[in-house]
């Protein structure tokens, strides 16, 4: 606020600078210099108001929002970008199944690319390697949810889930969780499911 | 007349300039480690051990609010790469601030870092 006071000031100056060259029509350019004040004001008053409806819109816009992706072609619930000033929408709470006596069936993908709403087959010796480079392995449930998977010493198992890379499929049993919008699953065991 | 459609030019130019220049608000939180969250800490860690995990491929994230309603972001460099390891950096400063762009994907928070700052 305090930059765009600064502009008007300035701006205001050169408006006078320049009426100085004509002083003839001194008067007649200090009302247009007054009259393009207000409009300005008017102008930055209704920016803000514009900024405010386009916040709306555009968390309307992300509720509804869907678009295709990945070569599967599933429907995948991806919401565009905005600015900081519109928060992201909470994440609808899933329904908590107990994956202690049946696996979760699920794809082994890269956090970034379900982060980019892409999602690529892995194969073993690729997953080694990402997870050598320091990328994160997470799973992919069959309803599209992303699961956060942890060994049963609770440290995180991207590295477990990598030898697992060659199948379509696995099955983990272990107790899930949901918290700060995130499905977590301690794996207890962990096999191929294709 | 054609002194006063210049000044009418130039006014929309300064003006449109100026609102566009409007700096974005910074996202304040902190540097958290996603291991320690979902194990029942707060996810607090230190400048070297957010750095360790980083580097072993362990979630580094950026968290909002506290206790229950803390919100969980993961950061991306502009570049699309993980921003983990920049994240360690800022691990011992109490909160950061972020600017850069907000989404959701497939239920995760994604923010896509333009600049990190510390806001201690």
């Amino acid at each position: 606020m305090m930059k765009r006071n600064v502009a008007l000031i300035f701006f205001v100056a050169f408006l006078f600078f320049i009426s100085k060259q004509n002083i003839k029509i001194m008067k007649k350019n200090v009302l247009i210099i007054s009259l393009l004040v207000v409009s300005g004001m008017l102008f930055f008053a209704c920016g803000e108001t514009k900024k405010d409806s386009a916040k709306s819109e555009t968390e309307q816009q992300v509720s509804k929002e869907e678009r295709q992706v990945g070569s599967s072609g599933n429907t995948e619930n991806v919401q565009p970008d905005k600015t900081f000033l519109a928060e992201a929408p909470e994440a609808v709470e899933p329904e908590i199944k107990d994956y202690t006596k049946v696996a979760l069936r699920c794809q082994i993908i890269l956090l970034d690319d379900a982060a980019m709403g892409k999602f690529r087959k892995l194969t073993k010796p690729m997953a080694l390697d990402l997870v050598q480079q320091g990328k994160m392995l997470v799973v992919r449930a069959e309803n599209g949810a992303i699961f956060f998977v942890y060994n049963k010493d609770k440290t995180f198992g991207g590295d477990n889930l990598a030898r697992f890379a060659a199948n379509d499929y696995i099955g983990i049993l272990g107790k899930t969780k949901y918290e700060y919008g995130l499905n977590i699953i301690f794996a207890e065991y962990i096999e191929s499911s294709d | 007349m054609k002194k006063i459609f210049a000044l009418l030019l130039f006014v929309g130019i300064l003006f449109s300039a100026t609102v566009n220049s409007a700096p974005s608000k910074p996202m304040k939180g902190y540097v958290a480690s996603l291991n320690d969250m979902v194990t029942g800490g707060t996810g607090k860690i230190d400048k070297a051990k957010a750095t360790e995990l980083a580097e072993k491929g362990n979630p580094i994230v950026f968290v909002t609010g506290k206790g229950k309603s803390a919100k969980i972001y993961f950061v991306y460099n502009e570049d699309g790469t993980f921003a983990g390891k920049n994240l360690a950096k800022f691990a011992a400063n109490e909160f950061i601030g972020i600017v850069g762009k907000v989404k959701k994907v497939n239920g995760l928070n994604i923010l896509i870092a333009e600049k990190i700052e510390s806001m201690d």
